[in-house]
């Protein structure tokens, strides 16, 4: 991994960013441990809340990674290195995954056999909301994951040091049924790991607006990174602003996707008004969960899609470097405001260990993120694909 | 300088590439040229910048034809659904405005698109039946593969032999033609 060294990114402040999640990563992770022998139960909560934060920041990145070997659009390369490095954090993210699995019965009431019994529905759902199975398919979902993650790398390392299109053909032939693997497992893990936290409740459009949510949300961070990092070379030979502009375009369509989904399961189970799907409605419309539903749909949608339709060409890069920071942190209140009334039916209720441990994971994510950026220059720049588009923009600007 | 041939719309400059025509049209703004036009028959990026084209009128039109649906198509569900006819639908509330939504985006879009339409019509100025530009006989080639800059006879600095010299001496011209007006 070393080889490419002295092309790799020798700017400054990534180095600091780096150390920076590191201490935050590891202060918050032990606050979190110490929370562990506090209160197991929040601990739990707290933990699977930055668990599907970040593991659905990696997989909207593993999603966006394969479009863009499908379409080979220039808008792909320059963000290709910062969706590789969030890729490859995915083998980590499934050993993180070990500490849930202690905290089963805590997290899932369909995993509490004293519930169950009394409850005809749950035991009802038993032959697939039961323990063994639960921890197969995980197994399954972040084997999968894993295996594309490295495949992917492992070709795009190979990659660095050779231009023959072989490889980049290998990465389409998987890049066409990944997606659709990506499709199945995510919704499958989207339904497993937090629609299950409230088994009596169901939505057949979960999985896809979970998914939506996070390749918006990766879609924002690589975009954002992209842009910050735009004049390091040799990201500044692409990265130019009419490519941004096509960023934003594409940002503004996951954001209405995302949206789109999200009201259309407001509106149906709005209108179907039946006891056993409106109680997830109404509990994220009552107390403090109203505020937080607000937040979601006014500073994750409302805010972002109007700077983004207002904005024209020129501006375009500036408003982007508001809009990919707040369309990234709503998307995180997103999820919150997805997972989190599951456990505090009552009404609005934060716990510390819910700010501790998604930063705690998300603070050893990023460091590790980073570790992979730095060792890479920010182009695949052997890419054959990549050569002819600068082939073809040398042939539109030399002056005849 | 200043000696306008009243017998001329213009003079026009043919080229073969895109790129030829936006080097063109840059070259005739830095020469202090306004009065001028591109014809191409695709899209170029850049060359609206270029021609000087920044007001962004058709974004405000649009703007008021999306409010407009979409103010026409909640109020029509409302007026309907709470004033004129109020019906107990399922123990809903009259004013459902969840299930407004879909109908107010559809209108907001239709009367935008509409307002779209006919904002690019009046601010373009189609139909207009006769322009001096289809006297030149080359210029049938603006739809098909070729790429035109006319400077207007009307422009401050236009002066017939100097901006014939300019124009034959832009890198790449096919040819410069003469606009009857």
């Amino acid at each position: 991994m070393g080889q490419n060294n002295e092309t790799a990114v020798q700017f400054k402040p990534l180095g600091l960013v780096q150390r920076i999640a590191f201490i935050v990563g590891v202060v918050a992770a032990l606050l979190t441990i110490l929370g562990f022998f506090i209160d197991p139960l929040e601990f739990f909560r707290g933990y699977l809340l930055g668990y599907v934060i970040w593991i659905g920041v990696a997989l909207g990145c593993l999603a966006l990674l394969m479009m863009h070997y499908l379409t080979s659009g220039p808008w792909g390369f320059v963000l290709r290195r910062f969706l590789e490095a969030a890729v490859w954090t995915l083998p980590l993210l499934a050993l993180f995954f070990i500490p849930l699995l202690f905290g089963l019965p805590e997290l899932y009431p369909w995993a509490r056999p004293s519930l169950v019994a009394q409850d005809a529905l749950l035991q009802h759902k038993q032959p697939y909301l039961n323990v063994p199975f639960f921890m197969v398919r995980t197994a399954v979902y972040l084997l999968i994951w894993s295996g594309m993650s490295w495949l992917l790398l492992r070709w795009s390392r190979r990659q660095d040091s050779s231009d023959s299109w072989d490889l980049r053909d290998k990465a389409r032939r998987l890049s066409a049924p990944g997606l659709i693997i990506y499709l199945f497992t995510a919704s499958f893990a989207a339904i497993d790991w937090m629609m299950s936290l409230e088994p009596r409740w169901f939505s057949s459009i979960y999985g896809v607006m979970v998914i939506a949510g996070q390749v918006l949300a990766a879609l924002a961070l690589a975009t954002g990174a992209s842009l910050w990092l735009r004049r390091t070379s040799p990201l500044d030979e692409l990265a130019t602003p009419g490519l941004f502009y096509d960023l934003g375009n594409l940002l503004l369509g996951f954001l209405l996707f995302w949206i789109y989904l999200t009201f259309i399961q407001y509106l149906v189970i709005w209108s179907g008004n039946l006891p056993e799907e409106i109680t997830w409605v109404i509990r994220r419309e009552q107390d403090g969960w109203l505020w937080v539903s607000l937040i979601v749909v006014l500073l994750g949608f409302a805010v972002p899609f109007a700077l983004l339709v207002g904005s024209g060409f020129e501006p375009r890069t500036h408003i982007l470097r508001i809009v990919t920071p707040l369309i990234f942190v709503t998307q995180i209140v997103n999820v919150y405001w997805l997972v989190v009334p599951a456990f505090y039916p009552d009404g609005w209720h934060i716990h510390w260990l819910q700010l501790t441990a998604p930063l705690a994971l998300g603070g050893l994510w990023l460091g590790a993120a980073l570790h992979y950026l730095r060792q890479h220059p920010l182009l695949p720049q052997q890419d054959p694909r990549l050569k002819e588009i600068f082939a073809e923009r040398e042939r539109s600007t030399a002056s005849p | 300088m200043n000696e306008h041939d009243p017998e001329l719309y213009g003079l026009m400059a043919e080229f073969a590439e895109a790129d030829a025509l936006k080097t063109a049209a840059a070259a005739a703004r830095d020469a202090g040229y306004e009065q001028m036009d591109a014809y191409s028959p695709l899209p170029v990026e850049g060359l609206p910048q270029i021609l000087g084209m920044h007001h962004r009128r058709m974004y405000w039109i649009v703007l008021v034809g999306l409010i407009t649906g979409g103010v026409l198509g909640f109020g029509m569900q409302f007026y309907a659904s709470v004033i004129d006819y109020p019906l107990n639908i399922g123990g809903r509330p009259l004013n459902s405005w969840p299930s407004f939504v879909p109908i107010t985006f559809e209108l907001a879009v239709l009367v935008a698109a509409f307002a779209a339409i006919l904002g690019m019509f009046a601010l373009n100025g189609l139909p207009q039946p006769y322009h001096p530009v289809f006297n030149v006989r080359a210029f049938k080639e603006a739809s098909r593969e070729c790429f035109f800059l006319c400077i207007q006879a009307s422009d401050d600095q236009f002066d017939l032999e100097d901006t014939r010299w300019f124009l034959q001496n832009l890198p790449s011209v096919k040819g410069v033609y003469d606009v009857e007006p």
